[in-house]
C-alpha cells in the first residue's frame, strides 16, 4: 500500500506520468551522546544545521520559518559499528530542493504543513483528500457550460445590403436601449437618457450588451478595449442596423437614432472577431474550466477537420466514419476533462460542502482498503474507481431516500416526535403543563426543511472524480454526442443508489406475490418482477436520462433491457444458486466476459446485479413479515404499502414508549441513588410546566427529546413510580425506608454498612424488593435497576445470582409466572437462558434417565459458563485498544503489580558503577544487586516513553484478535509474547557467561526484542493490563 | 433514527466480570480432568467462538513448551515471594491454567529430560541467573517451584500422578 495514499489520491495522478522515480538521497545523520535524547524542535533544528552545512543559528531559524519544516513523526535512533548514537532523516527531493534553495537564493520552498497550505492557496493540484479541498466557485455571472460558439444563422431580410456582407460570417442580436447602461442626464434643462460610455467609445457597451444577450455574461472591459483598440476605420468588427456602421461615428449616430426611438435594434458581430475575443478574454481572466471548455472546442474542432478530409466510399464506409468521429470526440472529452483534474462540484452552500467532504471522506476510505486488502490491491484501477462510486453510491442512496417527504425520515424521527406532540395535544395535558404545540411544530418545521436541504446535498454528492465524469457528460450531451447507457454520468454510483431508493419499491413487489409465488411456477409473478425493476432500473438510472432528452422510444429500450438484467438476478436464486451474491457476480461477469465488455462495464453489471440481489432479500423479508401481519400470502400492492406502513409505525411507537420507559427508571434510580428514598419535596405544578415549556422547543431534537422530558419533571416521575402498586403501596415502602434511615443510625447498622449483611435479614429490603417488583414492569432489568441504589445504601453488592433469586422469589409472591422474567438474551445456541436455568435442576425429567439428566446439567453449566466468554469476546471488541503505559501503570500498580516504567522505564540508571547504594540499575539486575531480589540473565530498559508506547500500541493494533481471544479463552487469562519490533527499542545488558561459563558479567547491548504480558481486568468494563513489557534479550 | 439505541453495561459497571465470579471449588475435579481442555472446544465451537482458538484447545502442545510457556509469564515477578503471591493471585481468578501448567511442570520433572532441558528452561524463560547453573540445579529451582504451585493451589491442587 501506498504511504502516500492519503496526500496524492490516485484519481489526480490519471493520466499523468508518475513522479516518484526520484534517485536515491543520502539520509541525514544527527549525532547524539548516549542518553541525550532530543525533543522534535531540536532535532529539527540540528537536522537543519547539518543540511545547510552552517553553525548560523539565525540562517537555521529563517529556514524552518521560511519552510515551515517540522518534523512530525519521531525519528528512527540507531548506532553505527563505534556505538554512535544517532537520529537518522531520510530526505526526500522537495527537502532537499528547498535546502538548496536556501542556499542559493536564501528563500526557503516550502514544506510541510505549510507546503499544503500553500498548495491549496495557489489551487495547484495534486491537492490532499483529508483536508477539505477549496472547490472553485463558478465565475459569476456564471457562464454556460457548452460548446463555446454557438451556431446562429442570419435569415433576416434587413442584413445589411453591403456587399462584402457575408451573413454567415456574423452573429445576429436584436438589442434595444433597454440593454445598456444608461444614466439620467439634464441637458439644457431637459432631461436625457443616454447610453453610458466608457473611454468615450460606445462600441464597447455594444459588443457588452450583445455578448450579454448571446452568452448571459461579460467580458472584461480591458479585453474588449484590446480588440476595439486600432481598429477605429476599417477592420469589420460590427454593424448596427441595416447600415454599416464601423467607426466611431456611425455607431455613435445608429446608437443615437436607437434610444431615440425606444426600437430594437439588429446588431451584427463578428464571429471571428467574437471568437478571439473569447480566447483573449480566458486567457486574460478565464478560470479552469473555461480554459477546458476551449480545449475541448478546439480537439472536437480537430477532429471535425480530420473527419471533413476524408471522402465516404460508399454509405456504409460513411456509417462507420461517423461512428469513429464520434467516439473519438468522445474519448477526447473524457481524457481531456480527467487530465483537467478540476473539480466541477459547485459548493456554494454549507450543505453542499459537507456533501462534498464527505464524499472525500468516502472515497479516502474505500481507497485505503482496496489498497490495503491484496484482493482488491491488484486490480485494474480504472476498476477500483468504479468501486470508489459504487460506495459513494450507497451513501448517496440512503440520503436520497431521506430527501423526500415520503420518505423513511417520515416514518422514524418526525413520527415520533408527531407522536409525542399528538398525544399531548389529543389529552390536553399541553395546555395544562404549558406547552405551546403549535411553537413547537414551527420549530420542527424549521428543522425539516434543514434537513431536506442537507439531504439534497448528501443524495448528490460526488467525489472529485465523479464530478468530473458529470462534466463530461454534460458536455457530451449539449454537444449533440451519441450518449450510451455506460456513458451515464456516476453510472456505478447509480447501482449504489438503487439499493438504498429500490427497496421499499422491491420489498412491496416481491410481498405482492414475488419471489413466494414465483417459486411456485407462476408465470405472473415474474412478469410482475421485470416490470418491478424496469420501474427501478429503468426510471432511476437510463430512462430517466433518455426521457430528459425527450427520446422516449430509448427511454423504453433500455428501461427493457435493465428489466432483463434485472431479471436474471431472482432467476440465479431460482437456479439453486441460492440468492448468493457472490455467484451472481460470477454469472455477471462471465456473461460480460462473453459479451466483450471492458472490465469497467463488467463490474458495473455486478453493481447492479448485487443491488437488485440485495433488494430481493430485503423483500423477502418484508414479505414474511406482511405476510405474517395479514394471515396470508397473497395480498396487493396497497395492502402490501398499508402493513408496510404500519409495521414501521408500531415499530416506531413501541421504541418510543420504551425509551420513555427507560428514561422513567433511569430517573427514579438515579433520584434513589442521590437521595436513598422516593419521598421527595414535590414542587408545584406550574414550576414544573414552566421548565417542560423552556424545554419545548428542544423537542425538535429528537430523542433526546424523550430525556429532557423526562429529566425536567423528574419529581414527577419519582412522585408516580409505584404509585397504582396494590400489593405494596408507596407507605408501606416509605415507612419501610425510614427503619432502615433509622436502623442505619445505630451502632448495628454501621457494622452492617461496613460488612455487608445478608439479605435475607433485611426484611425491610424485602418490603422495598417487593414494591419495585410490582412498579417495574419492565421486567428484570428495571427491577436490578430500581435495587442497585437501595442495596447501595445498606452497603451491599448484589450479584446477578442473588439478583435473580430475589426476583422469582418475589415472583412467586406476586403469583406472577417466571416465564415472563427477561433474565438476558439468548446466544448462538437454541436454549434461552430461562431454559438453561432450567436445565440446571439435577431433578431427572419425565423419559430421562439418570444418565441423561447428569449430563444435561453437566452441559447447562459450561454452556452458562461459556456463553459468558463469548460475550466477553464481543465485548472487548474488534477494535484494538490503545494504551498509555504511564495511565496503565497508575491505575494498575496496586494490584496487578504493573510495572513496566518501574522496572524497564527508560529513566531507570544504566550503570551500576557510581550508582548510590540501593540504587535499581539495569546493569545490577545481572548481579541481583538490591534491591533486585534476584539475578537474571536478561536486564533491559526502552530507549525512552515514546517508543516504549508506540512500540506496544503498533503490536496491540497488530495482534489484537490474539491478544484478546488469550484474554478470554486461554484458561491463564493472560496474554504472553516476544516479538521483534524491527528497529532497536531498548538497551541494556546480558549475562556473557550464563549457562555456567563463569562468574555472571554484564554485557552491553542493544536490542529489538519486546516481551510483553497482558492480563484482563476483572472488573467491568472489560479492558486489558499492560502488566509489564519490556525490551528483552533472551527467549528460546 | 437511531434514538433507541441503548448504552448496554452501565449497571455492570464496577463489578467483577461474569467469568471470574465462579466457584471453582465446586468444579475442581472437573478443571483436573485430562479432557477438560476437549470438552471446552466442543462446547466453545458451538457458542461460535473463534477457530482458532477451538482448534488450540483439541491440539495439546508439548510439555517443554507449557512449561516455558508457564515460566515466561511468571519471570517478570521477580524473587520467591513476589511468585508467590504472584501465584495467589492467578489462583483466585484463573485456577485452572494454574491446574494445567503445574500438571506439565511434574510431568516434566517425573520424566527423564534431555541434557540442559531445565537448565535453559530455568536460565532463559525463567530468566533466573543461578548461581550454580548446572542442569541439577535448575531441577530443582523448577521442583521448588512445583512444591509451591501445589501449595498455593491448595485444596484445588490436582492429585499426585502416581
Amino acid at each position: 500500500m501506498p504511504n502516500n495514499l492519503f496526500l496524492t489520491p490516485s484519481f489526480v495522478a490519471v493520466g499523468r506520468d508518475d513522479q516518484t522515480n526520484s534517485q536515491q538521497i543520502p539520509p541525514f545523520d544527527v549525532k547524539v551522546s548516549a542518553g541525550e535524547f532530543l525533543d522534535s524542535k531540536e532535532l529539527a533544528a540540528r537536522l537543519i544545521r547539518l543540511a545547510l552545512q552552517t553553525t548560523d543559528e539565525t540562517k537555521v531559524a529563517d529556514f524552518l520559518r521560511q519552510s515551515g519544516f517540522e518534523l512530525k513523526d519521531p525519528l528512527p535512533r540507531l548506532n553505527d559499528a563505534s556505538g554512535q548514537t544517532f537520529y537518522r532523516f531520510e530526505p526526500d527531493e522537495k527537502f532537499q530542493k528547498s535546502i538548496e534553495s536556501f542556499q542559493q537564493t536564501g528563500t526557503a520552498l516550502p514544506l510541510g504543513e505549510k507546503q499544503v497550505e500553500e498548495d491549496i492557496l495557489s489551487n495547484k493540484t495534486p491537492q490532499p483528500l483529508v483536508r477539505q479541498p477549496p472547490i472553485e466557485l463558478l465565475p459569476t455571472p456564471r457562464r454556460p457550460f457548452a460548446p463555446l460558439i454557438k451556431p446562429s444563422k442570419i435569415s433576416d431580410s434587413n442584413a445589411p445590403s453591403r456587399s462584402d456582407f457575408n451573413p454567415a460570417d456574423w452573429y445576429r442580436v436584436e438589442l434595444s436601449p433597454e440593454d445598456f447602461v444608461k444614466f439620467q442626464r439634464s441637458r439644457n434643462g431637459k432631461e436625457q437618457t443616454q447610453i453610458k460610455v466608457a473611454d468615450g467609445d460606445p462600441r464597447l457597451e455594444i459588443y457588452q450588451a450583445a455578448l450579454n444577450k448571446l452568452y448571459g455574461g461579460k467580458f472584461s472591459e480591458d479585453v474588449v478595449a484590446k480588440l476595439l483598440d486600432g481598429r477605429d476605420d476599417n477592420t469589420s468588427v460590427f454593424y448596427v442596423g441595416t447600415n454599416t456602421a464601423q467607426t466611431k461615428d456611425e455607431v455613435v449616430k445608429n446608437l443615437t437614432a436607437a434610444i431615440k426611438s425606444g426600437n430594437s435594434y439588429n446588431f451584427y458581430i463578428s464571429k471571428s472577431s467574437t471568437e478571439q475575443l473569447m480566447r483573449a478574454e480566458i486567457a486574460a481572466h478565464g478560470d479552469a474550466k473555461d480554459k477546458l471548455n476551449l480545449q475541448i472546442a478546439d480537439s472536437l474542432a480537430a477532429i471535425d477537420e480530420k473527419y471533413a478530409k476524408i471522402e465516404p466510399q460508399n454509405m456504409l464506409h460513411a456509417s462507420f466514419l461517423a461512428l469513429s468521429k464520434e467516439s473519438e470526440k468522445k474519448a477526447a472529452i473524457d481524457a481531456l476533462t480527467s487530465a483537467s483534474g478540476i473539480d466541477f462540484r459547485a459548493n456554494e452552500t454549507e450543505a453542499g460542502k459537507s456533501a462534498n467532504y464527505a464524499a472525500d471522506v468516502v472515497e479516502t476510505a474505500t481507497r485505503t482498503l482496496l489498497e490495503s486488502n491484496p484482493l482488491y490491491s491488484g486490480m485494474p484501477s480504472a476498476v477500483k474507481d468504479e468501486m470508489v462510486k459504487a460506495t459513494v453510491g450507497f451513501v448517496r442512496g440512503g440520503y436520497s431516500l431521506y430527501q423526500t417527504g415520503k420518505g423513511i425520515n417520515d416514518f422514524v424521527n418526525d413520527g415520533l416526535t408527531d407522536g409525542a406532540l399528538s398525544v399531548l395535544k389529543s389529552t390536553g395535558l399541553d395546555k395544562q403543563i404549558g406547552i405551546d404545540t403549535d411553537k413547537v411544530q414551527a420549530a420542527l418545521n424549521v428543522r425539516r426543511a434543514k434537513e431536506a436541504e442537507y439531504a439534497q446535498a448528501f443524495s448528490q454528492m460526488g467525489t472529485a472524480q465523479m464530478s468530473q465524469s458529470d462534466a463530461a457528460y454534460s458536455y457530451k450531451q449539449a454537444a449533440g454526442l451519441s450518449i450510451k447507457p455506460y456513458d451515464l454520468p456516476n453510472w456505478a454510483a447509480k447501482g449504489g443508489e438503487l439499493t438504498a431508493k429500490a427497496l421499499p419499491y422491491i420489498a412491496i413487489g416481491v410481498a405482492t406475490g414475488g419471489v413466494g409465488a414465483a417459486v411456485g411456477g407462476g408465470g405472473r409473478a415474474l412478469l410482475a418482477e421485470i416490470g418491478l425493476s424496469a420501474v427501478t432500473t429503468g426510471a432511476m438510472g437510463t430512462g430517466e436520462t433518455y426521457s430528459l432528452r425527450r427520446e422516449y422510444i430509448p427511454a423504453i429500450k433500455a428501461g427493457g433491457l435493465a428489466a432483463a438484467q434485472g431479471a436474471v438476478a431472482p432467476l440465479s436464486n431460482r437456479l439453486g444458486l441460492g440468492g448468493d451474491l457472490a455467484a451472481n457476480t460470477v454469472y455477471s461477469v462471465a456473461l460480460g466476459k462473453l459479451e466483450g465488455k471492458s472490465d469497467v462495464e463488467v463490474f458495473q453489471d455486478a453493481v447492479l446485479q448485487n443491488a437488485i440481489g440485495l433488494g430481493m432479500q430485503a423483500g423477502t423479508r418484508a414479505h414474511t413479515e406482511i405476510a405474517a401481519r395479514l394471515g396470508r400470502s397473497e395480498f396487493t400492492r396497497t395492502e402490501a404499502q398499508t402493513a408496510l406502513k404500519d409495521i414501521f409505525r408500531e415499530e416506531v411507537a413501541t421504541s418510543a414508549q420504551n425509551k420513555i420507559r427507560q428514561i422513567e427508571v433511569e430517573t427514579v434510580a438515579a433520584h434513589l441513588a442521590e437521595t436513598g428514598s422516593l419521598a421527595t419535596k414535590t414542587q408545584s405544578k406550574p414550576t414544573i410546566g414552566e421548565g417542560l415549556s423552556a424545554k419545548a422547543a428542544e423537542l425538535q431534537l429528537g430523542g433526546r427529546n424523550l430525556k429532557q422530558r423526562a429529566l425536567t419533571a423528574k419529581e414527577e416521575i419519582v412522585a408516580n413510580w409505584g404509585a397504582k402498586n396494590k400489593v405494596v403501596t408507596r407507605e408501606q415502602y416509605e415507612a419501610a425506608s425510614r427503619r432502615i434511615q433509622n436502623r442505619l443510625r445505630t451502632p448495628e447498622g454501621v457494622e452492617y454498612r461496613n460488612s455487608g449483611i445478608p439479605l435475607n435479614n433485611l426484611p425491610d429490603i424485602g418490603v422495598k424488593a417487593a414494591f419495585h417488583f410490582e412498579a417495574a414492569a419492565g421486567g428484570f432489568k428495571e427491577f436490578v435497576a430500581m435495587m442497585n441504589p437501595e442495596l447501595a445504601q445498606v452497603g451491599r453488592v448484589a450479584t446477578t445470582a442473588e439478583y435473580e433469586e430475589l426476583y422469582r422469589t418475589k415472583a412467586a409472591e406476586a403469583r406472577v409466572k417466571p416465564s415472563e422474567i427477561e433474565l438476558a438474551k439468548a446466544k448462538l445456541t437454541q436454549r434461552t437462558d430461562a431454559q438453561l436455568k432450567a436445565d440446571l435442576d439435577p431433578a431427572v425429567r419425565a423419559g430421562e434417565t439418570q444418565q441423561q439428566a447428569q449430563r444435561r446439567v453437566e452441559q447447562a453449566k459450561d454452556e452458562v459458563s461459556n456463553r459468558g466468554r463469548v460475550d466477553l469476546y464481543d465485548a472487548l471488541g474488534a477494535m484494538p485498544r490503545r494504551v498509555t503505559v504511564q495511565a496503565n501503570d497508575i491505575q494498575y500498580k496496586t494490584f496487578d503489580k504493573a510495572h513496566t516504567r518501574e522496572n524497564h522505564g527508560a529513566n531507570i540508571v544504566m550503570e551500576r558503577a557510581g550508582a548510590p547504594n540501593g540504587t535499581r540499575t539495569i546493569e545490577g539486575r545481572i548481579y541481583g544487586d538490591a534491591p533486585w531480589d534476584r539475578a537474571e540473565n536478561f536486564s533491559y530498559k526502552w530507549l525512552d516513553d515514546s517508543t516504549m508506547n508506540q512500540t506496544i500500541n503498533e503490536y496491540m493494533q497488530k495482534n489484537w484478535n490474539q491478544i484478546r481471544e488469550d484474554l478470554v479463552f486461554n484458561e491463564e487469562h493472560n496474554h504472553i509474547a516476544l516479538f521483534d519490533a524491527g528497529k532497536a527499542i531498548g538497551e541494556g545488558y546480558y549475562n556473557k557467561n550464563m549457562g555456567g561459563l563463569g562468574a555472571r558479567q554484564a554485557e552491553y547491548g542493544k536490542t529489538s526484542q519486546v516481551k510483553i504480558v497482558i492480563k484482563l481486568d476483572q472488573i467491568e468494563p472489560p479492558s486489558p493490563i499492560i502488566v509489564t513489557s519490556y525490551p528483552a534479550g533472551g527467549g528460546r | 433514527m437511531n434514538n433507541q439505541e441503548s448504552k448496554p453495561n452501565d449497571e455492570k459497571k464496577g463489578k467483577k466480570l461474569a467469568i471470574f465470579d465462579v466457584d471453582h471449588f465446586a468444579l475442581k475435579e472437573k478443571y483436573w480432568s485430562d479432557d477438560y481442555n476437549l470438552k471446552q472446544a466442543d462446547s466453545l465451537e458451538r457458542l461460535g467462538a473463534p477457530q482458532r482458538v477451538v482448534d488450540n484447545l483439541r491440539n495439546p502442545k508439548p510439555t517443554v513448551e507449557v512449561v516455558a510457556n508457564f515460566l515466561s509469564g511468571i519471570e517478570y515477578l521477580g524473587g520467591w515471594e513476589e511468585i508467590r503471591k504472584g501465584l495467589r493471585e492467578t489462583v483466585s481468578y484463573a485456577p485452572v491454567g494454574l491446574i494445567q501448567n503445574l500438571k506439565a511442570l511434574e510431568k516434566l520433572l517425573a520424566t527423564p529430560q534431555e541434557k540442559d532441558v531445565c537448565a535453559k528452561l530455568v536460565a532463559y524463560d525463567f530468566n533466573w541467573s543461578l548461581d550454580d547453573p548446572s542442569d541439577e540445579n535448575a531441577k530443582a529451582h523448577l521442583q521448588k517451584l512445583a512444591e509451591m504451585t501445589r501449595e498455593v493451589l491448595g485444596e484445588l491442587a490436582p492429585p499426585k500422578a502416581e
